[in-house]
């Protein structure tokens, strides 16, 4: 188990109530945050974009977590 | 020119009088005259840019005016894009103004977008951006984003020689977001965001410092903490005038006259309410109002082809439009069928 701090900006913290929470994954993989953000926010995994160490990932590739990599979960925003 | 006017900046080493010269031959067109565009409009006007457009359908309401302060109570109910126009140009008479008192639309906006050197995306439309980017990317045009989420904003240059575009970031449109409407917003964010855009567009007219290309500023200004977001660009030879077509402007509508469609086997469909009059009978009439059709499908299930008319032959287009969707063969009557004569009751 892998404990990590996840960043949260925008809507994503206003939904999950917090900008900031640690979570635990097994493998330490992007799919599992985002499984558990689905699972645990009801978040549309299409409308969530994940940066490691502040740079956007494909949530596609499936990138590795380090235990002390930055993470955040960001989203578009509308408003002007 | 007036020198005096922009001595202070003249007098900056990055500017001086070449890069004034520079800030009064590029144009701008800003896309929004909301909370954004009223920040960036005055202060992309104040630093002299040759010629500003403003393009925005909208009018004035009062929940506006604590954001959007080119307005006043008195302009309430008028045209943004006018009363922003009228405002400035007055301001800031040197500058060359154009209103354009409608939303952007697909259809215009390549046309448009081919007058102007950068376009500043100052829109409360996820829609809108994405148009805004595909027509971008189709006529090679720059341009500086901005969007806001209550205490934060989102800000970022794109398509800058081949840098990454709305769509590298964000490839598709989200499924849930929310406007200032909805998440609230103090004034002072928003203004934050604007001037943020305005530097951007200076600081390219001027080609100096640098530009947020390939990645995406995130600002808290609840706890004043910046976060820089780098993301790989894409291949985008995807968006081309086929894609942007498809994408954005409806398919013209499948004519027939009335009379070749008397001749084939199909339904004449009435999209107008039902107490409007003439009230119409006829052999394998149907009426379903528009707003009503989507629900009622069901009605035109058995039906070879559909052709539809109703008072001026708008309300036509848009059911076609969505009929079209559900694979029905639809046509529209040709030039709304005058032969279905709608003031005397019959059909001719």
């Amino acid at each position: 188990m892998m404990r990590m701090k996840i960043n949260y900006f925008g809507e994503i913290a206003d939904i999950t109530k917090q900008t900031t929470e640690h979570v635990e994954l097994k493998d330490g993989l992007v799919s599992e945050l985002l499984s558990y953000l689905l699972t645990k926010y009801k978040l549309h995994v299409e409308d969530m974009h994940i940066a490691v160490n502040h740079e956007i990932v494909s949530t596609y590739e499936d990138v590795s977590i380090r235990e002390h990599d930055e993470v955040a979960v960001l989203s578009p925003f509308a408003g002007g | 020119m007036k020198i005096e006017k922009y001595i202070r900046q003249i007098s900056l080493p990055q500017v001086g009088e070449a890069g004034q010269q520079k800030l009064g031959q590029v144009s701008v067109l800003v896309v929004g005259a909301g909370g954004l565009g009223n920040a960036v409009l005055p202060y992309l006007a104040a630093s002299g840019i040759g010629a500003i457009g403003i393009i925005d359908g909208d009018t004035i309401t009062m929940s506006n005016l604590h954001r959007q302060i080119l307005f006043s109570e008195n302009d309430l109910h008028q045209l943004k894009a006018k009363v922003a126009y009228e405002r400035l140009r007055t301001q800031f008479p040197e500058v060359s103004f154009v209103a354009y008192t409608e939303f952007l639309a697909a259809e215009s906006a390549l046309t448009l977008f081919k007058d102007y050197d950068v376009i500043v995306d100052a829109t409360d439309s996820i829609d809108i951006r994405y148009l805004i980017n595909d027509a971008c990317v189709l006529t090679n045009k720059p341009f500086v984003h901005a969007s806001v989420y209550r205490f934060q904003f989102q800000i970022a240059t794109f398509n800058i020689d081949g840098s990454g575009t709305y769509r590298c970031l964000y490839p598709y449109p989200p499924k849930t977001v929310q406007n200032c409407a909805e998440a609230g917003v103090m004034p002072s964010t928003v203004a934050i965001a604007g001037l943020y855009q305005a530097n951007e567009v200076i600081k390219y007219a001027l080609g100096i410092g640098e530009l947020i290309i390939n990645k995406l500023l995130l600002v808290d200004t609840l706890t004043n903490k910046q976060h820089q977001f780098s993301y790989q660009k894409k291949d985008h030879t995807y968006i081309n005038q086929i894609f942007y077509e498809k994408e954005y402007m409806k398919q013209p509508a499948e004519l027939i006259s009335f009379e070749d469609a008397l001749k084939q086997d199909g339904l004449f469909l009435d999209v107008r309410q039902p107490d409007e009059e003439p009230k119409l009978a006829f052999e394998n009439y149907l009426q379903i109002p528009l707003q009503n059709l989507e629900e009622n499908l069901f009605q035109l299930s058995g039906a070879n082809r559909i052709f539809i008319f109703c008072q001026s032959g708008k309300r036509s287009v848009v059911a076609h439009h969505i009929l079209k969707k559900h694979q029905l063969a639809v046509f529209c009557l040709k030039d709304n069928a005058p032969e279905i004569d709608k003031k005397n009751h019959k059909v001719l």
